[in-house]
């Protein structure tokens, strides 16, 4: 039985449950970093809102990159994930459309690509696939069993 | 032919204006800005300004006082959202003929203007 | 609606008489513009946490088109109007037709035209019932899917709370295929400046 669970805003979920498939709904700004151990089958997704926490300890600590996606590593890891083992995926990070405002304002989306993949270089992780940017937002599942990402946008689903 | 100058930067107000008015015999033109509104009175003669309050830059009530200095003799209605009611007085007495509250019902627009340009009821 | 949590009676109280005052006259507003015949449905209110805002029309992969209002003044907030396409398609055969087909400036600015109405309409009401002063943006105006609608919201405003007032309304049309949603979501220290001041206004309530 295929169980959907919903990573929220700024939360983060580990999974070796083969049925689960982890998900978020309307990524736009924010981007899914999403780590997965094929050796065992272990499967971990944080929804990062914003780029940087400046030495703050927030209260959800998948809220930003360089909090989040060090919370999600070391949850991997103290489940059993190996580390040389990770496949990495990233998306998210769009600038969506205002239809009657000509230009995008606050490059949101932008500055999280940049500090998830900047964040994920300095802990010497590599980036397996990608699907960043844009104007659409996003629709993500993860499926725990097999590390398959799908990618649902207005425009179609694209895998990663 | 009585001339209209339709000031609205919503462009779709605009449209609904002159749709509504459309067999009311007269000629329309349209701005965009209380900027726009007052160059194209610079320019052209007009019998009736159709203004809308809230509007980028120099709003609708700084336009109307604007038009009462330079043009005394055109006529004004204002168009309003029901937010900004309490601005109409205001209005009024800057010399504003009537108002109108969005959204603007056909028959409320075809008589207020009729009524404003002196024209005869249809 | 799943995931309410308990609303302090009197608080409930006040929203409801404000809400009702403001549906029933940005119902009138609608009417009139989308020229047929708008039922709005009673208001639905309380406390959400903010992952459960995405599921807030039932639907989040349907695609809408949605405009957003920031109010701000004596208290702050975001306004949504939110039509599922397929109604927007049947609203604008009325209010543009006659027109050529690439119209999208004036199908954006006829969207954004109804969102100040709705807005305006609701924002006076509150206002003339508690004496509170409320501005508000011009609406932003989005095609997207539905739960995408309410992500710049919510990374904004969960900087500040984990939970939110939700104030939803659904509107229909009997004669055609039209249902849209209103929604009203004020800052938490807004609820107590509104509740406040409501009944400051009306002791008798």
């Amino acid at each position: 039985m295929e169980k959907t669970v919903y990573v929220g805003f700024g939360e983060y979920r580990i999974s070796d449950d083969p049925d689960e498939v982890l998900a978020t709904l309307g990524l736009g700004s924010c981007v899914a970093v999403m780590f997965w151990c094929p050796s065992k089958k272990i499967a971990g997704m944080v929804h990062v809102m914003l780029p940087c926490s400046d030495g703050s300890s927030p209260a959800i600590l998948g809220k930003y990159a360089d909090t989040g996606i060090p919370v999600l590593l070391d949850g991997m890891l103290r489940l059993g994930a190996r580390k040389s083992d990770l496949i990495v995926k990233l998306t998210g990070g769009a600038e969506i459309l205002k239809r009657n405002y000509p230009l995008p304002r606050l490059a949101i989306g932008e500055k999280n690509s940049a500090a998830c993949e900047e964040v994920l270089k300095k802990m010497r992780l590599t980036v397996a696939a990608k699907d960043l940017g844009g104007v659409r937002s996003r629709h993500v599942k993860f499926f725990v069993k097999t590390g398959e990402v799908f990618v649902k946008s207005m425009v179609g689903t694209v895998s990663l | 032919m009585k001339k209209v100058l339709i000031v609205d930067d919503a462009v779709f107000q605009r449209h609904l204006i002159k749709e509504i008015l459309q067999d009311q015999g007269l000629e329309f033109m349209e701005a965009a800005s209380g900027e726009a509104a007052l160059e194209k009175l610079k320019n052209f003669e007009f019998d009736l300004v159709l203004l809308d309050v809230t509007l980028p830059g120099k709003n609708g009530i700084e336009t109307l006082t604007e038009i009462r200095k330079t043009h005394p003799s055109v006529k004004v209605i204002m168009v309003t959202a029901q937010s900004q009611k309490s601005i109409m007085m205001q209005a009024v007495k800057l010399g504003a003929e009537d108002y109108l509250i969005k959204p603007v019902r056909s028959d409320r627009l075809i008589f207020t203007v009729r009524k404003v340009l002196g024209l005869k009821e249809n | 609606m799943p995931g309410y949590s308990r609303f302090e009676e009197i608080q409930e109280k006040v929203w409801k008489a404000i809400v009702r005052k403001g549906t029933e006259e940005t119902s009138q507003a609608l009417q009139s513009f989308l020229k047929r015949p708008i039922q709005m449905t009673s208001a639905v209110m309380g406390f959400l946490p903010i992952s459960k805002i995405l599921f807030l029309t039932g639907q989040p992969d349907q695609v809408v088109t949605s405009a957003r209002l920031i109010f701000s003044g004596d208290i702050e907030g975001h306004m949504f109007l939110i039509l599922p396409l397929t109604s927007w398609e049947e609203c604008k055969k009325k209010l543009l037709k006659g027109t050529e087909k690439d119209q999208s400036e004036l199908e954006i600015s006829a969207f954004a035209e109804m969102a100040n109405i709705t807005c305006s309409f609701f924002i006076s009401a509150l206002a003339n019932m508690t004496g509170l002063t409320i501005h508000f943006t011009p609406p932003e105006v989005i095609t997207e899917m539905a739960a995408a609608v309410f992500e710049e919201t919510l990374v904004q405003l969960s900087l500040e709370t984990q939970e939110l007032l939700t104030v939803e309304t659904t509107f229909f049309s009997h004669e055609s295929e039209i249902k849209g949603f209103f929604f009203f979501i004020p800052l938490p220290s807004s609820v107590k400046v509104m509740t406040q001041r409501f009944l400051e206004a009306s002791p008798f309530l």
